[in-house]
């Protein structure tokens, strides 16, 4: 099994890859409408705590609560 | 001519109203969603013999049952069936892009692509094979640039030959998976035995949205003979597929788009100059206080750089006042003309210009896409509030005017949140109440009338953080954490002067037409109540206002605001104020038969001892908080939706409103001033 | 190289930018915070620097996004972006101050039509503190020929405007 953090524990410029998204229903959908399916690959752009984390994600750059990215576990091994 | 039904819908961001503006000559209709608070948006275009009737539908990333803008995109394909569905999808930003295509499709509606932002596109190092992307998705796509007004004409062709087709596509445009198609399948087959439903959706969209648990085509099943047989299937699909059929559909959808990628997009994107603005304007230190000196560059814009043209009117208004009283010989109809009917005009005109510059810098802001950052960089402190982030541009607009910020709050998702944004908005101090506070500051409080005025601004911030925490802790609905954040952050761009400026007018005079004839009809109803009873007011040359109706009124209330120092001229005040902050000054110059623009009105307000430092101070606060204008009132109640929220707005200013007053006087007098 | 020492020149000039809007801007708060405790008569410095505790602030701003531009001396490519960020805002205030100078102006000629007489007190004072004479408009015009090189530079670097 592949090392998996949240993505909010991502570097910035690190890339990686999604892993599983453990959101409750509603956020789960959201994030899978905006892209965030497993196996895709992330970007951290911007990612200073306690604020919110900048991603570029299939060509575009979302912005996603740091709660939320804590949500979002990705496996940093694959990235770029 | 023959008559095409056209549909706009694209992702947010794409440049749709650039499209429509282009197609439709920037004239537009714009009105409301029947029963819904969401703007529509309709235009006509004239081309090749044929009368296109486009209606812009809401900007969404997806067609789902659980946002009000999604249903209504989505109800207005599948109930009115357009004749031509244009989906704008963003060449620079393809992946995501195409995922609301693929769901268009689905609900088989006539697609046109226009791929915008071509450049934009190339620029970034991308090669785009629109062919292969037509012949995959069984669609025309006419690529475009809509700033530049490239590809209009071939668009406007594309949907004319496309509006000549009139079988519908039907069947499978790409696999979920062999389970999933199966039972897509099975229950498409189960709803199609319903012949009413077969006639009015497409069967197989139903089956999906089944899948999903949908709840409006739940709604549309509730009532039809194949309810039970569905729901059967329903359940024992749940037991072969799992929970999250949504998700897992959704996912599908992105495998397609993956897989098909390479066919249609080739290139790389380089470092671009917005993530070198990025770099700094979401940097952790710099970040907030670049917004905050952006937001006072747009306050500097919005109010001194449109003040002479306050002026202006101002002194045309009075011109055609003094005319009037010139010639036209009856007393009576003169006041009407002069004080009650070119008094209201100018007094609602006269702060249009704030207004409109307001707008112009934040449509600006906005279409370059800083608007975006900002919110990134203020989300943190927001939360920390118990608001959402998302929460800051309707406060930010609420410095101008509470009417629009509070219908900007449309952005935020979550009820509760949005709802809470709306109720502390009116303490953002707009800009009817400085006319107050200057009148007031220049009054009683000589050389510190700067630092009163700053002190109400920073006031009501400071009531907003206190009432946010309060209501988030306190009341039952509000409990619980804000939702959180998902916002996609634009590249930056040039925002075009047409375009900018068509989205200035649109929001100003949809401002104007709502609060203007409030208070343009509020101003004729205080002339009238401080003229009457004629005989008694006008006795000679003298203008007797205490024989009015409104110093009755204003006597009648006094005794509520004794304790804090108002007489009965600050009572009436207050009442019209209730009608629009503005005529709270326009009050006073009546009372005391003057220019409201004159020191003298200052003058007069402290030398007949109306106001002392202390009971002045009182009195900006008590009008900076007490209850919002009507024009405010009447949009808390339409977004809203109810009665409740709305009069709980209006009761919790006046109670705070009247708490802080006594405050500051109390506080004041112990410490020993008058 | 030339790049090297091309990046060092413009940096430079960045910091001095930087060094000047960090010391009208705390000036600038600083007679602010003054003039809001002991109100003085005629606000400002010499009649150039006004009080202006929010204006002052601004400039601070566009004097820290100028300074932090030393971090490109690191080679870090994204530390442009400072330097862009300065420029913009540096040329947002100093546009919104001319033109708040012009408002002046209008308001001027507007009052001469009222009777009052003309004068010319507008482009010295007014609404914008000292008028014409106001630091943020002066640096923003010598912030023009470094807006100049910047662009120069990104372009050259291939940079893509989007």
């Amino acid at each position: 099994m592949a090392a998996t953090i949240p993505l909010a524990m991502l570097r910035e410029n690190c890339e990686a890859v999604i892993v599983e998204v453990r959101g409750g229903m509603g956020l789960t959908r959201r994030l899978t409408e905006m892209g965030f399916t497993n196996g895709t690959r992330v970007k951290v752009l911007h990612s200073t705590p306690p604020g919110p984390i900048l991603v570029m994600i299939r060509g575009s750059r979302i912005a996603l609560g740091r709660g939320l990215a804590m949500k979002i576990f990705v496996n940093p091994g694959e990235g770029g | 001519m023959e008559k095409i039904r056209v549909a706009l819908i694209g992702n947010p961001n794409v440049g749709k109203s650039q499209i429509f503006n282009n197609l439709t000559g920037g004239k537009a209709h714009v009105g409301n969603w029947p029963g819904k608070t969401v703007e529509k948006k309709e235009g006509v275009c004239v081309h090749k013999g044929a009368e296109m009737h486009i209606t812009d539908l809401p900007g969404t990333y997806s067609l789902t049952a659980h946002s009000i803008d999604e249903l209504i995109a989505r109800n207005y394909i599948v109930e009115e069936k357009p004749d031509i569905v244009i989906d704008i999808v963003d060449a620079s930003n393809l992946e995501r892009n195409l995922y609301l295509t693929l769901q268009l499709l689905e609900l088989e509606a006539n697609v046109v692509i226009a791929l915008n932002k071509w450049d934009v596109a190339k620029d970034l190092g991308y090669e785009i094979d629109a062919k292969e992307l037509s012949k995959l998705l069984g669609v025309p796509v006419v690529p475009t640039i809509a700033t530049k007004k490239i590809g209009m004409e071939e668009l406007k062709n594309a949907v004319i030959e496309a509006a000549k087709i009139k079988e519908k596509r039907r069947g499978l445009i790409f696999s979920y998976g062999k389970p999933f198609d199966d039972i897509i399948l099975k229950i498409a087959s189960i709803v199609q035995k319903d012949k009413e439903l077969l006639s009015r959706y497409p069967v197989r969209w139903l089956a999906i949205k089944l899948l999903e648990a949908d709840e409006e085509v739940l709604k549309l099943i509730d009532k039809s003979l194949c309810k039970e047989e569905v729901m059967r299937q329903l359940s024992e699909a749940k037991k072969i597929l799992g929970e999250d059929i949504e998700v897992a559909l959704a996912e599908r959808r992105y495998s397609t788009i993956s897989e098909a990628l390479p066919k249609i997009l080739k290139g790389a994107r380089p470092l671009t100059i917005t993530d070198l603005l990025d770099k700094a304007l979401l940097n952790k230190y710099i970040g907030i206080p670049v917004f905050l000196a952006m937001w006072w560059a747009l306050f500097r814009f919005a109010f001194d750089v449109s003040a002479p043209f306050s002026d202006l009117i101002d002194m045309l208004f009075s011109k055609l006042g003094e005319i009037a009283k010139m010639y036209i010989g009856d007393p009576k109809l003169a006041s009407f003309i002069a004080d009650g009917i070119f008094s209201g005009l100018g007094g609602v005109l006269v702060f249009l210009p704030p207004i409109f510059f307001l707008f112009l810098g934040l449509t600006i802001l906005e279409d370059s896409g800083y608007l975006a950052r900002a919110a990134f960089v203020v989300d943190r402190a927001m939360y920390k509030l118990g608001l959402h982030g998302k929460s800051f541009i309707p406060m930010l607009i609420g410095f101008g005017c509470n009417v629009p910020g509070i219908m900007a709050t449309r952005t935020i998702d979550k009820e509760e949140d949005r709802i809470l944004t709306i109720l502390l908005n009116p303490l953002m101090s707009c800009s009817a109440r400085l006319p107050i506070y200057v009148l007031i500051g220049s009054a009683v409080l000589g050389s510190y009338a700067a630092a009163g005025i700053y002190s109400m601004y920073i006031l009501g911030i400071i009531l907003a953080i206190l009432m946010a925490l309060l209501f988030r802790r306190v009341v039952p609905y509000f409990r619980g954490k804000p939702s959180p954040l998902i916002l996609e952050l634009p590249m930056y761009a040039m925002p075009s002067i047409k375009s900018t400026l068509i989205h200035m007018w649109e929001r100003g005079s949809l401002f104007l037409r709502k609060a203007g004839t409030i208070i343009f009809l509020g101003i004729i109803a205080v002339w009238f109540l401080s003229s009457y009873p004629w005989g008694s007011v006008h006795q000679g040359d003298k203008f007797l206002l205490e024989n009015s109706y409104i110093a009755i009124l204003g006597k009648y209330i006094e005794p509520v605001f004794r304790p804090l120092g108002f007489n009965w001229m600050c009572a009436v005040a207050l009442f019209f104020g209730f009608i629009a902050k503005e005529i709270v000054v326009g009050t006073f110059a009546t009372l005391f038969g003057l220019e409201e623009r004159s020191e003298d009105l200052s003058a007069a307000l402290r030398s007949n001892g109306v106001f002392t430092p202390l009971t002045g101070l009182a009195f900006m606060a008590f009008s900076l908080i007490y209850i919002p204008c009507i024009a405010t009132v009447g949009v808390i109640y339409r977004e809203t939706g109810s009665w409740k929220w709305t009069i709980f707005a209006v009761t919790y200013g006046l109670i705070l409103a009247y708490v802080v007053a006594l405050t500051i006087v109390t506080f004041g007098r112990l410490v020993g001033f008058t | 190289m030339k790049q090297k020492a091309e990046n060092r020149h413009i940096v430079i000039y960045a910091m001095i930018l930087g060094v000047a809007y960090t010391i009208f801007g705390a000036a600038e708060f600083t007679l602010g915070i003054y003039n809001l405790f002991s109100p003085m008569d005629n606000a400002g410095l010499v009649g150039v620097v006004p009080a202006d505790i929010f204006g002052g602030f601004a400039a601070l701003v566009v004097g820290a996004s100028y300074l932090s531009a030393i971090s490109l001396l690191r080679g870090t490519l994204e530390s442009w972006g400072f330097i862009l960020v300065g420029m913009l805002l540096s040329a947002v205030f100093g546009v919104i101050y001319l033109l708040i100078v012009c408002a002046d102006g209008f308001g001027t000629l507007l009052a001469s039509l009222e009777g009052e007489a003309w004068t010319w007190g507008w482009l010295t004072s007014g609404s914008a503190g000292s008028g014409l004479l106001r630091p943020e408009i002066w640096l923003f015009f010598m912030s023009l020929p470094l807006a100049y090189l910047t662009l120069r530079k990104t372009e050259r670097r291939g940079l893509k405007y989007a």
